[in-house]
């Protein structure tokens, strides 16, 4: 079986040259600009601002918010689910969606920002690099996600699916896991909202799901360890009946 | 002198401590030279005093090179640097010629010392250095620190054309930039944790500068430190004051700061304020020496309000310094403020005087509401603005520009 390798990225961000002073500048940019823009502006919150532990905001309804003032919009951007886009094709859709009611109303589809305050759209290059730990069975890979840094853990559960040709249905560790004979662990991965807090949360969220499987290992050590003890009863046949229970 | 690199995993912790040594191997030792015109005052040359011995220490061979100048070449610059914040100030025939004169002589000096795979030019003094310097091979990236976006335009025609032929340009911030066709990366500031200017210092050195300074420690003390400079609007800070003192009156106000090198302009200002301050015994101006980095620190570390009153700022650093030391801050929302000064969240921005003096008020009517504030400031800064985030983001930004075009860089075992 090949072992799991854990790997981390860092981005680095450029400009892309397009920005948008309105509502149609930005529905015109969000068409033309490239898919690690929609991306970037969509996830950079989870990297960089944990601390105002911030659910679902993004750059578009941000601005959108605070700069335009267009409430509606910002609130029907800043709800949408991202785990409910497999693409970022579909989460491009998606946002350009929330503008659509206001095409048809002249005064607030052209309305501008002032001068400076312009919506810049940029996206990320990804840089995906070995994080130093490899797992070849479960117990190294629970020991490694306590140890990887919170890149590792966007990299593999929000980064790569996104990216992916299967689209966001897919993570590295359920995969992994699954082929490992682990289905019950590998859905449970892949049921975890990865927004809902920040990265150090998701780490123990990971974490939390093989908590009782940890302890169950523990209780074996310790029982197999006061069989061999008291070399024989009562513990050899607790032991045994614990056994044909598990 | 510098902490090792090993100093700052307590503070970034060690999976991001060797996230970034590891990042550094990819460059696979290629060396670098950081270029800039002058090793003291300002906030160019402390991030890379500070940094540039980290670099060497995680692996990436890094020189620091000054150029020389001379006062008409300096005078240019200083011109060059208003008018590309906007101000209508013409280059002549002269200046220019001063500015490529110099450029060439300090080519000749520095042409050993410049012939490595990766060079690093900060601002644009000198940014003429590539015309005559670049090889084959080499990659020359251009650090713009200033707001660009709205010059006037006779600056931009002469320094956009020597950037435009940049491998890359690297801004702080997205309304800082003007379009060109090399590549454009985004990367703010830093400020280091464990300098004399940022490192904890016990209370009892807190007190006793502010004795030195005659300042009453048991009194409110809003703090603007900055070099002296039309930009940063002193004056517009001693209007604030004045308006906060109406209903505060206990409150002192200090105006800390001093004169770089490569700005002659700072000697003419300080009068101006001194002026404004008047006879008033409650406005302390200081006119700090160079390398008076724990005063700072404690002044700061003093201060009831640190104030930003700027018209227009590059990232301002001492805005990051003052979140970093959880003291409420009151800043104008211009240049990279907005950036680190998240309104009513890590601090408050406003846009003029009455706006400063009502935040003034507003921070010292309700203590326990500017503390929260301070508190996410201070992990703001953690997360986004130190100096291991900026050495990675570097490190990240060579590393793409040697895989031009790509959005996804994989790197083997």
């Amino acid at each position: 079986m090949e072992p799991f390798v854990f790997r981390t990225s860092v981005e680095s961000i450029q400009l892309t040259g397009l920005k948008a002073a309105s509502l149609r500048e930005l529905n015109e940019g969000l068409e033309k600009t490239d898919g690690s823009s929609v991306y970037h502006h969509t996830h950079r919150f989870y990297r960089n601002y944990a601390f105002l532990n911030s659910s679902n905001r993004s750059d578009f309804d941000l601005w959108v918010g605070d700069n335009l003032k267009e409430a509606e919009v910002s609130e029907r951007m800043s709800a949408l689910d991202l785990r409910d886009y497999i693409t970022l094709a579909d989460l491009r859709q998606a946002l350009l969606a929330t503008l659509e009611p206001l095409k048809d109303v002249p005064g607030r589809w052209d309305r501008q920002v002032p001068p400076g305050m312009e919506f810049h759209f940029c996206r990320s290059v990804s840089l995906v690099l070995p994080a130093g730990h490899e797992a070849g069975n479960l117990e190294e890979f629970i020991a490694a996600i306590e140890k990887v840094d919170v890149g590792c853990l966007y990299h593999h559960l929000i980064e790569a699916p996104l990216h992916s040709a299967e689209g966001g249905r897919s993570n590295h560790f359920s995969g992994w896991l699954r082929a490992q004979g682990f289905p019950k662990e590998a859905q449970a991965v892949a049921d975890i909202d990865p927004y809902r807090g920040n990265l150090e949360d998701l780490r123990q969220e990971v974490l939390g799901i093989f908590q009782a499987r940890q302890l169950g290992a523990i209780l074996k050590r310790a029982v197999g360890r006061l069989s061999r003890e008291t070399a024989g009863e009562p513990a050899a046949q607790w032991l045994r009946h614990w056994r044909q229970e598990g | 002198m510098s902490s090792p690199y090993s100093a700052y995993r307590s503070i970034i912790g060690k999976a991001e401590h060797d996230l970034i040594a590891r990042l550094a191997q990819r460059l696979e030792g290629r060396s670098l030279a950081m270029v800039n015109s002058t090793r003291d005052g300002g906030g160019v040359a402390e991030i890379l005093r500070n940094m540039v011995p980290l670099l060497n220490e995680i692996g990436v061979p890094t020189d620091w090179e000054i150029i020389e100048g001379r006062p008409d070449f300096f005078g240019m610059t200083k011109t060059l640097h208003n008018a590309l914040h906007g101000r209508p100030e013409p280059l002549t025939a002269a200046m220019i010629d001063a500015y490529w004169e110099v450029s060439r002589m300090n080519a000749g000096k520095l042409a050993d010392k410049l012939d490595k795979p990766l060079v690093f030019i900060h601002d644009p003094q000198p940014a003429g250095l590539l015309r005559d310097l670049r090889k084959p091979g080499q990659k020359w990236v251009y650090r713009c620190h200033v707001d660009v976006s709205n010059p006037f335009p006779p600056a931009w025609d002469f320094l956009g054309p020597i950037v435009t032929n940049y491998d890359a340009s690297v801004f702080s911030h997205p309304s800082f930039a003007q379009k060109m066709v090399n590549p454009q990366f985004l990367i703010a500031p830093s400020i280091d944790p464990l300098t004399d200017k940022n490192k904890p210092i016990p209370p009892e050195f807190v007190q006793k500068t502010l004795r030195r300074f005659q300042l009453d420690p048991k009194r409110p003390l809003l703090t603007q430190v900055s070099r002296f400079d039309k930009l940063k609007d002193p004056i517009g800070v001693i209007a604030a004051y004045r308006l906060v003192k109406k209903t505060h009156p206990r409150v002192q106000l200090l105006l800390a700061g001093g004169a770089a090198s490569d700005d002659p302009e700072s000697v003419h200002i300080l009068p101006a304020i001194q002026e404004a301050a008047g006879k008033d015994p409650d406005i302390h101006v200081l006119d700090l020496p160079p390398f008076s980095d724990l005063e700072i620190n404690a002044l700061q570390r003093a201060s009831s309000v640190v104030l930003q009153k700027s018209l227009k700022e590059g990232f301002a650093l001492t805005v990051t310094e003052a979140l970093w030391k959880e003291r409420p801050v009151v800043a104008m929302a211009v240049g990279g403020i907005p950036l680190q000064v998240l309104d009513h969240k890590t601090g408050y921005l406003v846009h003029t005087v009455e706006g400063t003096a009502t935040a003034i008020r507003r921070v010292l009517d309700h203590p326990e509401e500017a503390a929260v504030l301070a508190r996410n400031g201070r992990k703001h800064v953690l997360q986004n603005f130190l100096i291991t985030r900026h050495m990675r983001e570097y490190l990240s930004m060579f590393l793409s520009v040697l895989h031009p075009g790509q959005a996804i860089v994989r790197f083997g075992a």
